[in-house]
């Protein structure tokens, strides 16, 4: 069947306003990416991670014993009431270096006792290591062979842990808490979703039968316990009590339990340091969204103005209100699809890169990844709803247009009231003529003018608030890192002397200095019953090593008794504390009071939170006066080989003289879990800004550019009466400059406030404090030569073009 | 659905009255239309009364700005006035919401524009549709064909696929003169179709209104050119907003429009039954008079015998300035003819001086006429 001639006619003006409807058809799109990318990271990162997470049957509380067990007691504790199932682990903290290296890393080995009876916290073979598939071909046997090891896949995806090109049965060289030295071939990668990736622990993770652990020299036992329960209901403070009880029972029958840790059911531990991204992102995804639909009412308000004269002529001979409404909008309708078209596809494509970057952050395996019902249907709404709603009014007030006022618009404009700002504006003398009407056009209309404005003045302040919160990221971090003024941290597996460990140090080349630190783990109890641990340093008050900044109260100052300094991560955890309270803590079986007197700046990263204590008053509490079972090393170098080299060399000279060292970690891999956190969010902080400014600038020059096509019939007049193809260009240039440059004023007001607000979101994510705000100057800068370049750019191809054309064509232009 | 056919013809009957009481197809009545601007009102139609009657060519002629343009906008319901009626057929137009308008004017009338405003993204034959399509008055197979036939009427039927800039400006007029039938409206309103054209052009666009005339459609055609409007059943001359008495714009041609209508505001008219006596040969006049209809006997007396008629004068022509202008007594006896009343329109003495006093052409023509009456006068007694 033939197409009516009114829809002929929308189809045909679309294809011959090909250039118009790109830029409708552009912004509509800029809005459906923007909801619909964040949308579907959001829905897929959740609800596909916790699908997977939940198919590793995730431990529901974990139990840290200070000293070995045997399965008996793992018998016992699965017989316990809402106890489903419990598994005894044994980890070893160890370090290990590749063939033909040098260097030193940390691994974290983990002993199973039977590959093939893991119930809880599964693991399972890589079947396809996508980074190198050729180096890690699925192993032949399950499980390997003893005196093997499984390699984390985390592990090799760190640039720091010296195995992103280590193939399979690569041998490892291991070094033995006693000195001694075991090669390993790496048998295979595992894939273990339920702990924090190597990428996150700054060591590499590995993992051996229990004859392998026998052969490394250590006996056949557990030192930790993960326990799935089925009690109810299933949450996190329910668990905490269960292991409370548990705890208390296993302490009676004589073991030392270090730490009892309730998980969240059903949460990965690292999601939760996406929830600041997660807001991050959501809030940019819907600031796009008016951005997007002012960009439609412009370019559609802009393209009904110049119908106007057709709607009459479609009114003359009998075209209704109605049929004209319903005319423009089917247009709006087809942008709206059209944008479809071109947004859903991208928008899928940019939601799978941007969850595979977060997901290998979390060592999270994308196991499938499709567009859901939900995020379809949100970006059909955006698509079609946002413009039909951008679009209803001016379509129809312009289809509310009698005939005559669209058939008889003689002249060059409508006559419309004057106020006070147009006679201020008709009163500016003095400057040259083509500015003034350069000046007098830009307030011509002010409803688009001000819809224009609006639209590039959000895009202002969007990119420079975006900027600001990347300078005050690096800023913030910058503060928190100065902390850590020492170039590694050895933690010994008891308290030793100082003036001893001093004194074996001191014989290393490299050591320039070393401070000895107290260590315990202390626990909250809260009134329902359940306990938190808190790791507590104690530094001395005179530490020449850290550069704590503070985000309230003080740092440790000598003499302190009980003075506790706190983290973010502690506030985050035990919240309802602030500086000034006191805080009861159980130490080695005893209540200690401690008073907090500061909050000291530092990043949420998970796990235990770290509190601060003064090394004399910590050590007597401990009986542990002048030992430190944590030393802090300072180096005469300070890159990251000197630091894994000479952390290596301590270490090792450590266990040779007879201290039992538990870990060495460089400062460097100290940092790492901090800094692949802040990569993350600095990828997506700049990923928003070029979007923004990609918006901007699309939004910049379609408004410009429409604004020059709208004045055709203007621009011939003053040809017509003597103004030169360069005058014309001035007078439309200054207009698009001023427009440009109004809309940078503006966006540089509003993004002071928009800037602290968005850093301060991100801040009480990151650090639990607002970010150490600092305005982006340069942020601001680029962003005025983007507008003057594309004000420039855009106004001068239109005017040029109309410019161009003779008086007769623009006059006779009906 | 009625077809439009069946309702031309009802218009066609030409009933005694309309549904509102008009006798004429179109009937303006005291119309007045004042536009608000920022400089203050303007009376753009100022107590308008026209009547147009089914089947009439009329042609509306003033200068730019007397009101032409809201005149037939009045007529199209494309504005409305501020008082007053105005009545196409059965409809009273002014009263019609914007809408049913719209859908009124798409069934009843069809306008053709000075610059032909064809849609420029539309062939010259879905140009032609597209009113069809707004008003669904034809089966979509019929819209076509109907088409394709107004297309042949104006001769354009090889462009029909063609779009409008690829067209002549007469081409793209007759194209528009085919859409504004493309409902088949029992008429067309024109508001300057020529006005864009060369006079070749002009004629042949002109002649395919006469032709629709003489198919029985009333055309109503707003126009500059004098000889294009000479050649309509009927003209209107509007000035200063107002319609210049045809009778007087008729007997006094080169009075400039305002001084026609000074004329106009002055008039008195009168009503005189067949055969009665208007003038008495010998008596005193001192007025103007215009013929605004029947007709005038002009007669003068003999010594013993009946008068005898030397002139007989129609609507448009004047008489009794040859007593105002010579002074004297009446120079002949003037009756309404026998068959019809007679309805002339009276000048008194003052204006009328102050008319000649402001036209030196009027008073010079008159004064001609006069003389040449005078003359005939002299030659018809001598010969009786």
């Amino acid at each position: 069947m033939k197409m009516s001639p009114r829809w002929l006619k929308v189809f045909r003006d679309l294809w011959v306003n090909r250039k118009r409807v790109m830029w409708a058809v552009l912004s509509v799109a800029i809005g459906v990416f923007a909801v619909g990318t964040v949308a579907h990271m959001y829905l897929i990162s959740s609800v596909e991670m916790a699908k997977s997470y939940a198919s590793i049957a995730p431990a529901d509380i974990v139990l840290s014993f200070s000293d070995p067990f045997d399965q008996d007691l793992v018998d016992s504790i699965h017989r316990i009431p809402g106890v489903t199932d419990a598994e005894g682990r044994r980890s070893l903290i160890l370090s290990f270096k590749t063939q033909g290296s040098d260097t030193w890393y940390p691994i974290v080995l983990t002993a199973l006792p039977d590959y093939n009876d893991i119930r809880i916290n599964k693991i399972r073979p890589e079947t396809y290591y996508s980074p190198n598939p050729t180096a890690w071909p699925k192993p032949d046997v399950w499980p390997p062979p003893d005196h093997t090891i499984l390699l984390e896949r985390s592990s090799l995806l760190t640039a720091n842990l010296g195995l992103t090109s280590a193939k399979q049965n690569e041998l490892l060289t291991i070094e033995l808490p006693g000195g001694k030295l075991r090669e390993m071939p790496a048998a295979g990668l595992v894939y273990d979703f339920g702990s924090a990736p190597a990428t996150f622990q700054g060591t590499a993770v590995g993992f051996i039968s229990f004859a392998t652990l026998d052969w490394l020299g250590e006996t056949r036992q557990f030192d930790t316990m993960y326990i799935t329960s089925d009690i109810q209901p299933h949450d996190q403070q329910h668990l905490s009590v269960l292991a409370y009880q548990l705890k208390d029972r296993i302490e009676r029958a004589g073991y030392t339990i270090a730490y009892a840790q309730a998980n969240k059911p059903g949460e990965h531990p690292m999601s939760s340091l996406f929830t600041p991204l997660s807001a991050f992102l959501g809030i940019l995804g819907l600031m796009a969204l008016p951005l997007s639909g002012f960009l439609v009412i412009n370019t559609i308000s802009a393209w009904m103005a110049q119908e106007v004269r057709q709607i009459g002529v479609m009114k003359a001979i009998g075209g209704r209100t109605f049929q004209i409404t319903i005319m423009y909008l089917g247009m709006v309708f087809i942008f709206g699809l059209l944008s479809l078209i071109i947004a859903i596809p991208l928008a899928y494509l940019a939601a799978y890169r941007f969850t595979l970057f977060m997901a290998s952050f979390a060592n999270f395996q994308l196991q499938s990844f499709y567009l859901p019902t939900g995020v379809l249907l949100l970006e059909l709404t955006v698509g079609l709803l946002v413009p039909l709603l951008a679009a209803l009014y001016p379509v129809l007030a312009m289809a509310r247009t009698t005939v005559r006022e669209a058939i008889s618009t003689y002249g060059l404009s409508r006559s419309g009231r004057r106020d006070l700002f147009d006679r201020m504006i008709e009163h500016l003398q003095g400057l040259p003529r083509p500015l003034l009407l350069s000046i007098r056009n830009t307030f011509r209309r002010k409803l688009r003018m001000t819809l224009t404005l609006l639209t590039l003045t959000l895009a202002s302040a969007l990119f420079i608030s975006i900027l600001s919160v990347w300078t005050s990221l690096n800023r913030t971090v910058q503060e928190v890192f100065k902390f850590y003024g020492f170039d590694s941290q050895i933690v010994l597996k008891y308290p030793y002397r100082i003036e001893r460990i001093n004194q074996e140090a001191l014989n290393i080349p490299g050591v320039a200095a070393l401070e000895g630190w107290g260590e315990a783990i202390g626990s909250i109890t809260h009134p329902q019953g359940t306990e938190d641990q808190i790791s507590i340093l104690g530094l001395p008050a005179d530490s020449k090593v850290v550069n704590p900044i503070m985000t309230e109260g003080r740092w440790i100052v000598p003499g302190d008794e009980n003075a506790l300094v706190v983290t973010p991560g502690f506030l985050q955890k035990e919240t309802g504390y602030q500086v000034g309270d006191d805080v009861v803590m159980k130490l080695q079986g005893k209540d200690t009071t401690w008073h907090i007197v500061g909050v000291v700046k530092a990043i949420v990263a998970g796990g235990t939170p770290v509190t601060y204590a003064n090394y004399s008053y910590f050590t007597r509490v401990l009986n542990d006066v002048d030992r430190a079972q944590i030393l802090v090393v300072t180096m005469t170098r300070h890159d990251k080989t000197s630091q894994s080299q000479i952390t290596q060399a301590l270490s090792d000279h450590f266990n040779k003289v007879g201290i039992q060292v538990s870990s060495a970690i460089p400062t460097w891999s100290l940092l790492e879990s901090n800094n692949n956190l802040i990569t993350i969010l600095v990828t997506l902080v700049m990923a928003m800004a070029i979007l923004i400014a990609a918006v901007g600038s699309l939004g910049l020059t379609g408004l410009m550019s429409i604004n020059v096509l709208e004045r055709t019939r203007e621009i011939g007049v003053m040809r017509a009466i003597g103004a030169s193809h360069a005058a014309i260009l001035q007078i439309f240039i200054g207009e698009g400059l001023l427009i440009g440059i109004m809309s940078w004023f503006f966006g540089l007001l509003l993004s002071f406030p928009l800037s602290k607000a968005l850093s301060n979101l991100i801040g009480n994510g990151l650090i639990q404090s607002p970010l150490s705000y600092s305005y982006s100057i340069s942020g601001a800068i680029i962003w005025l030569l983007v507008v003057v370049i594309l004000s420039i750019l855009a106004t001068l191809m239109p005017a040029q073009d109309a410019a161009r054309l003779t008086v007769r064509d623009v006059l006779a232009y009906e | 659905m009625a077809r439009p056919n069946e309702q031309n013809q009802m218009v066609m009957e030409k009933p005694d009255a309309y549904q509102n009481g008009n006798k004429a197809f179109i009937e303006l009545r005291k119309v007045v239309k004042i536009y608000k601007s920022a400089a203050g009102d303007y009376l753009a139609l100022n107590d308008i009364n026209i009547e147009v009657d089914a089947g009439e060519f009329v042609a509306v002629i003033g200068k730019s700005g007397s009101g032409k343009s809201t005149l037939i906008n009045m007529i199209t319901g494309i504005d409305r006035p501020t008082s007053g009626e105005v009545l196409v057929g059965d409809t009273a137009v002014n009263k019609l919401s914007e809408d049913a308008m719209a859908k009124w004017r798409g069934r009843n009338l069809g306008i053709v524009f000075q610059f032909f405003q064809l849609l420029p993204t539309l062939s010259v034959v879905e140009n032609i549709m597209l009113p069809m399509d707004f008003c669904n008055l034809y089966s979509l197979k019929e819209r076509e064909e109907r088409a394709m036939s107004l297309l042949k009427m104006v001769d354009l039927e090889d462009q029909a696929n063609k779009l409008p800039a690829a067209l002549s400006g007469g081409q793209q007029q007759r194209v528009a003169i085919a859409r504004a039938l493309a409902n088949d409206p029992p008429m067309v309103i024109a508001d300057e179709p020529t006005g864009n054209l060369d006079s070749k052009m002009a004629d042949a666009v002109f002649s395919l209104f006469e032709n629709l005339v003489s198919q029985g459609k009333t055309v109503v055609m707003v126009t500059h050119d004098s000889s294009l409007a000479k050649q309509a059943s009927r003209t209107i001359l509007l000035a200063d907003g107002e319609v210049v008495n045809e009778y007087v714009a008729r007997a006094l041609p080169t009075l400039t429009p305002q001084q026609m209508i000074k004329v106009t505001h002055s008039l008195e008219p009168m009503t005189f039954q067949p055969g009665s006596s208007i003038l008495q040969e010998g008596s005193t006049s001192d007025k103007f008079y215009i013929i605004s209809q029947g007709q005038v006997e002009v007669a003068l007396k003999r010594p013993n015998a009946p008068d005898i008629v030397v002139a007989l004068f129609s609507p448009g022509q004047y008489f009794g300035e040859i007593e105002l202008m010579r002074g004297g007594k009446t120079v002949a006896t003037i009756k309404a003819a026998p068959e019809t009343p007679v309805q002339l329109l009276a000048l008194e003495r003052e204006p009328f001086f102050e008319l000649l006093s402001e036209s030196e052409e009027t008073k010079k023509t008159i004064d001609q006429t006069a003389q040449l009456r005078l003359q005939e006068n002299v030659s018809s007694r001598e010969s009786s």
